[in-house]
């Protein structure tokens, strides 16, 4: 039944595994762009403003393979044409008062309502939507005067009676956000643009929430005439107007060519898609499917270091670091030698890829809040002794369970940590851990003993220090609460003196590094990268011109940055 | 015939209640707190313990989990799957939103898996254990070793990233555009349909290598029969009987492998919707998903033992 394969049919097979062979060669070798040093690392936040203009221009060296002129002509924005931002999740709901905004749908807010007050590097907050916002002498009554001519997507006006509306929605035992306005005891209209808030406590951090969900101010109109439906399509007053979201797939937005301001808004329209997984996205823009990426994959960043192409920023965003439970490991000596045993440049190099710099503070150097506290050195024999030291004295050996997150950077930090503490002499083991869900509420229940954790690093620390380390906080699983923690932290959100506050958050810090809770390891960054064919990243301005930052969350202004080629 | 529908319609209800209710109980079973997701969505928002409990009270989490069950049941009795927890979206729609990428994805795989097996897998039984047949089978274990998140990704990069054919994620739905759509779902169809693939075709392969050898096929070629004419009309059909029930019950496999294609390609479909639920400790939009797809399942593989009826006539007349 058979016949013997001929010669010409061994001939066949024989061409087309070499040609097969050739195929995988050539996607093997992949890009050769030989140090095309287009994208450099930026700071957007933190004051530099000078140091964009450079990322823009290319130095095109004689090696690189590509035959592109980058470098379009600085400043100019051009109006036109679509940019798609890919982020890495997607968002519940847009009604700010059921609090579903996570970080990228900060992104939308800021489009779609735009907000009262705007973020400054140097950690004030200045009117945006709102004219001015005042306050009397202790923080207790807070005065809002709108700008004149602003309306609504649905052409209502944005008025007093529309930012009561707003508020008092905010506020209602309905809102997931209402916590928040415990203690605000009255919100009057005094005239067609001024709304006074009067305060039960005093509370000096109102200007900040004007520029997050407080200050993204809905239509009351649409919010009568869609009732629930309002949390799937919202209709503020900012630059760009919803037009569709099909969930999990995309969102789109146009230009609001009513918008109070004339300098923002480039673009005709702006798509958002969530694609979780962080080598798809990064695979979407270098297809080409999308023009601009956020992503806190150190991998994925340092792999975009001079990748010709793509411009990418580094922005600074806090610190890693590790937090213990300090119920869990009262033993000060152990917390001491965990700090003694890590090594930071180590940490930083493997499991950051090199993103990021080992740190004592989540602030840079540069920051107004940044503190010189002390912690001990990288000192691992001294670890070791001080182990040994433990052990004798205690007759057993000394343990410790790490916690890690659940992403896969997360993972693999706890994991060199625990070889780290291993190698002076610590029992270290991994607690099983489910999704973030279980992370988080292990965490709140102090149901750990140290997870490798670190702060946010705001602008302000106010956000970020009372919610985790005042002894009421829900979200202090720490077992660190102590009155003079209470008492600066206080300082930190009741007074309107800056200076004052600075001594309340230093001591703050003091005691996070004395009593060994909060340590430190690398600075963290998220990276935004963008396609070459957009400009104006960074540049973002307030009306003065001084810079701006849109509030904490906002890695992109998307209302600031334009298509180089107008959309063609 | 009747009867048979009666039955079928019997044991769907009575597996739908059993899906259900174990779902229900692993659910409960999880660790972590569904208030928590629903109340803080990035947890910057966590002000203090009445939110959540606040949280509880309203969707009733602090209650057993049988009395929840029975809830739950009594509204999808009467098709009110109820509201997600964190969108406040209808279930219902929710699905009913996503049913559609989810259906064109498998269908598309499935096609595509069948299709390959029933090409490469006759070539490869007409002369077993030549070249051909050899490598059919390096191939098939390699697509069935590779699984799909590895697949899906090389598949992103060699075709989507390196030599730009199709979109590296995204979905164009069919009424904007018949090829964009199919365009916009063919390396996610690829990725998931490798493995079926593979098995398809190693199992028709053998089929077919044992039909080859029957009296009847030798008496063909006697005849004078040209080669693939016998192929297809004479030894595809009854080597084609294991393949249609394995079809049917790859769906389960299938959906499994959709939850990781679609998240890799961004598809706003079921799969996605279920591991994001799941994550975010949203019961009742998980009991929902669960319940529509043990009811696709079962209705399924009904289908599929009608088609096994149709397409052998031993089975349609009560023999073998």
């Amino acid at each position: 039944m058979g016949r013997t394969v001929g010669a010409s049919s061994r001939y066949t097979f024989r061409l087309l595994s070499v040609l097969l062979a050739l195929l995988l060669l050539a996607a093997a070798c992949g890009d050769s762009d030989g140090g095309d040093s287009e994208a450099e690392a930026d700071e957007a936040a933190s004051g530099t403003t000078e140091s964009v203009e450079a990322a823009e221009t290319t130095a095109a060296p004689d090696e690189s393979a590509e035959t592109t002129e980058a470098a379009p002509a600085e400043g100019e924005p051009v109006p036109g044409g679509t940019i798609t931002i890919a982020v890495d999740l997607e968002t519940a709901g847009w009604d700010p008062p059921n609090g579903l905004i996570g970080f990228p749908g900060r992104m939308v807010n800021h489009l779609v309502y735009g907000q009262l007050t705007m973020a400054q590097p140097d950690g004030t907050f200045v009117p945006y939507l709102a004219e001015s916002v005042e306050s009397n002498d202790d923080a207790t009554v807070w005065t809002i005067t709108l700008r004149d001519g602003m309306t609504f997507h649905d052409g209502t006006p944005f008025d007093a009676e529309a930012l009561k509306f707003h508020f008092d929605r905010m506020a209602a035992p309905e809102s997931s956000l209402a916590a928040s306005f415990v203690n605000w005891a009255s919100v009057e209209v005094l005239d067609a643009l001024t709304v006074q808030i009067t305060l039960t406590e005093p509370n000096a951090r109102v200007p900040e929430g004007l520029a997050d969900s407080a200050g993204n101010v809905v239509s009351p109109a649409a919010v009568e005439e869609l009732g629930a439906e309002f949390n799937n399509m919202p209709v503020g007053a900012g630059p760009y107007r919803f037009v569709e979201w099909v969930r999990d797939d995309h969102l789109t937005l146009e230009k609001n060519e009513d918008f109070i301001f004339d300098d923002r808004g480039w673009a005709d329209t702006i798509i958002f898609r969530p694609l979780p997984d962080d080598a798809a996205r990064a695979a979407a823009l270098r297809a080409g499917d999308v023009d601009a990426i956020v992503t806190t994959n150190t991998a994925d960043i340092a792999s975009f270091r001079d990748e010709a192409g793509f411009e990418l920023h580094e922005v600074p965003f806090g610190a890693s670091g590790m937090l213990f439970n300090i119920e869990a490991v009262p033993d000060t000596r152990v917390r001491q030698a965990v700090a003694m045993a890590v090594d930071k440049e180590a940490i930083a190099d493997l499991v950051f890829s090199g993103v990021g710099e080992p740190t004592d503070s989540p602030w840079p150097m540069d920051s107004p809040w940044y503190a010189d506290v002390a912690y001990p050195e990288f000192d691992p024999e001294g670890a070791a002794a001080l182990i040994e030291e433990i052990q004798q004295e205690t007759g057993a050996p000394v343990s410790l369970e790490i916690m890690p997150g659940v992403t896969e950077t997360a993972q693999n930090l706890a994991v060199a940590l625990q070889a780290q503490l291993q190698d002076v002499g610590m029992e270290v083991t991994l607690a099983e851990v489910a999704d973030n869900n279980d992370y988080v509420v292990r965490y709140l229940e102090g149901n750990y003993e140290m997870t490798p954790s670190g702060l946010f690093g705001m602008v302000d620390p106010a956000f970020e220090y009372t919610r985790r380390f005042d002894s009421e906080a829900l979200l202090n699983g720490t077992g660190y609460k102590t009155p003079e923690m209470d008492a600066a932290l206080d300082i930190g959100i009741s007074s309107l003196d800056q200076a004052e506050r600075k001594v309340a958050y230093d001591e703050a810090q003091r005691l996070l590094a004395e009593n060994l809770v909060q340590l430190y390891l690398a600075t963290g960054v998220y990276g935004v990268v963008l396609s070459e064919d957009i400009d104006g990243y960074g540049k973002a301005t307030n009306l003065d011109g001084s810079p701006s930052l849109g509030n904490y969350f906002t890695p992109i202004l998307a209302d600031t940055i334009w298509r180089a080629d107008g959309g063609s | 015939m009747r009867g048979l529908i009666l039955r079928r319609l019997a044991r769907l209800v009575i597996t739908l209640f059993v899906v259900t209710f174990l779902t229900a109980l692993m659910l409960d079973l999880l660790p972590g707190d569904p208030a928590l997701a629903i109340a803080g969505a990035d947890f910057t928002n966590l002000d203090n313990e009445a939110q959540l409990d606040e949280v509880r009270a309203r969707l009733g989490l602090n209650e057993p989990v049988p009395v929840r069950y029975a809830g739950w049941l009594a509204n999808a009795a009467t098709g009110d799957l109820g509201e997600s927890f964190r969108t406040r979206q209808p279930v219902a729609d929710a699905i009913s939103e996503r049913m559609p990428v989810t259906l064109q994805l498998l269908v598309m795989a499935q096609v595509l898996a069948m299709g390959f097996a029933l090409v490469v897998a006759p070539i490869a039984a007409l002369r077993p254990g030549r070249w051909f047949d050899r490598t059919a089978t390096g191939v098939s274990f390699g697509m069935l070793s590779t699984p799909a998140f590895i697949g899906g990704l090389i598949l992103i990069y060699l075709f989507a990233v390196r030599f730009g054919l199709f979109p590296a994620q995204g979905y164009v739905p069919l009424g904007d555009g018949f090829f964009s759509s199919i365009r916009s779902l063919f390396l996610p169809a690829v990725a998931l349909a490798a493995p079926e693939a593979a098995v398809l075709t190693r199992i028709l392969r053998t089929e077919m290598i044992t039909t080859l050898g029957q009296d009847y096929i030798l008496i063909a070629r006697a005849k004078g029969l040209p080669t693939w004419y016998i192929l297809t009309r004479h030894a595809l059909r009854p080597s084609s009987l294991p393949l249609v029930t394995l079809a049917g019950l790859s769906i389960g496999g299938l959906i499994g492998g959709a939850v990781i294609v679609e998240t890799l390609f961004a598809l706003p479909g079921i799969g996605r919707l279920a591991v994001d639920s799941i994550g975010s400790r949203d019961f009742v939009m998980v009991q929902g998903i669960v319940a529509v797809i043990a009811v696709a399942y079962v209705v399924v593989n009904f289908m599929v033992d009608l088609a096994y009826a149709a397409l052998d006539p031993r089975i349609r007349h009560g023999a073998a």
